[in-house]
């Protein structure tokens, strides 16, 4: 399996088919079996020779909650890349403005919502200059209200070019910003194509029979609604 | 009814204070070497290496079953009878209030290291941290915030299980107290002070202790 630059792909599957394993494959957190992953040229082996330039955003939500939301962005940049206080908070307040969280820089993680909560989290993966973002569902755990906050920042990130492997339910988010969709099932690639395609012509029939279990009518675009 | 002379205490007070001391000097330094002897068994008890994870296990099991005073005095006889080292009765004081204390600390480090959920580590893992800045700056300062409290309560602990030291002839403050009643037969007078000085320095103790609680909690 490849992923171009600036390529958003979106991986589907039952639970246990092996999506989170991939993602934390990726990113350096589990030792392969066999085989080999590349990351912008570079032999993935481990978190600290990767230093940050696989993002990866977890389901749960941890972000740091002995540090506010500041140091929570600024802490990669400070320990992994060396940068002075001064450096490393500019850049944190830039994400800050991203990700549309700039009045609290100061608050604690514990004072803010599950959804600025994942916004802060994205933020500090990306005060680390990734190549690539992971997303392992998260916005799974979120109340449904603040599950398109973090999609839409998601979009803004995947339009300004951001390379993405996004693990997710939502299948909006599949549908309308997805650039290929992966079926993933009992650890294998079963079927992949553009979301179109995988959503209303699969050609396997577990794919089929998957996506009508997780239901269509999600797709309608919520913020349609508000 | 008895009537309590209080004036008797009076002609003690260097005494008292100088049991005081010991009790202070025995307390610290056996709680400090407790904290010690916790840190590393406790990290130890989460260790996926099966032998130092053994090896932690059985440390915290033996001395958290072996009532404090007959551990003192099987270190302080029993030890040299066996091996041949002799400890004063000062140093088999600290080793066995050290290393009763310190199974139960190990026990409270490793519960606050294992409260930290893992994602915390991962996250920072991914960032490209060092599993040891990982350690010193994620999963540490977040479980001293559950581990404060019930260090602070082992420390009141000592100060009052160190009147059991008195078994081994060293003068702290109980022992002090039986010294003096056999001069002067004020058992009352003499026991109740005592008893009075214990409640003054663990109340204030506890006191301490929740303000210093309440200033590292954790914004919600």
């Amino acid at each position: 399996m490849e992923v171009c630059t600036g390529e958003v792909v979106v991986i589907i599957g039952p639970s246990g088919s092996g999506k989170s394993t991939l993602l934390r494959c990726v990113c350096g957190l589990e030792k392969l079996d066999k085989g080999t992953i590349y990351v912008d040229g570079q032999r993935v082996a481990n978190t600290l020779t990767l230093r940050g330039k696989v993002g990866m955003v977890f389901q749960d939500l941890h972000t740091f909650p002995h540090m506010s939301v500041l140091d929570n962005i600024s802490l990669g940049p400070r320990l992994v890349k060396k940068f002075p206080k001064a450096k490393a908070e500019r850049i944190a307040n830039e994400l800050l403005e991203l990700v549309d969280l700039k009045d609290k820089r100061k608050a604690y993680p514990g004072e803010l919502s599950g959804g600025q909560r994942q916004r802060v989290a994205i933020a500090r993966s990306l005060a680390m200059g990734p190549k690539l973002m992971l997303f392992d569902e998260i916005t799974s755990a979120l109340d449904r209200e603040l599950v398109m906050d973090v999609l839409q920042l998601m979009k803004k990130l995947a339009e300004e070019g951001m390379t993405m492997l996004v693990v997710t339910h939502e299948l909006w988010f599949a549908a309308n910003v997805a650039h290929r969709v992966v079926f993933f099932d009992e650890g294998r690639i079963v079927e992949e194509g553009p979301p179109g395609e995988i959503f209303s012509s699969p050609r396997e029939k577990r794919t089929r029979s998957f996506i009508g279990e997780i239901s269509m009518p999600t797709m309608i675009n919520p913020s349609e609604g508000r | 009814m008895y009537t309590f002379h209080w004036g008797v205490l009076l002609p003690y007070m260097g005494t008292f204070a100088r049991g005081l001391e010991m009790t202070f000097k025995v307390s610290i330094i056996a709680e400090l070497f407790s904290l010690a002897v916790g840190l590393v068994a406790g990290i130890a008890a989460t260790s996926k290496n099966p032998a130092i994870f053994a090896i932690s296990r059985a440390y915290i099991e033996a001395f958290r079953a072996i009532p404090l005073l007959v551990g003192l005095i099987w270190i302080y006889y029993g030890v040299s009878i066996v091996t041949g080292i002799e400890f004063t009765a000062f140093t088999a004081g600290i080793l066995g209030l050290g290393l009763n204390y310190g199974a139960y600390l190990a026990e409270v480090f490793r519960a606050g290291l294992q409260a930290i959920p893992k994602g915390q580590a991962e996250s920072a893992l991914t960032l490209g941290l060092t599993r040891a800045q990982v350690l010193t700056r994620i999963v540490l300062p977040q479980a001293v915030r559950i581990i404060i409290p019930p260090l602070g309560n082992s420390y009141v602990s000592m100060l009052k299980d160190c009147t059991l030291v008195s078994v081994l002839g060293i003068t702290e403050l109980f022992r002090v107290g039986q010294t003096i009643v056999a001069n002067n037969f004020r058992p009352f007078e003499i026991y109740t002070f005592i008893a009075l000085v214990y409640l003054v320095l663990t109340i204030g103790f506890s006191r301490g202790l929740r303000i210093v609680e309440t200033r590292i909690a954790i914004k919600q």
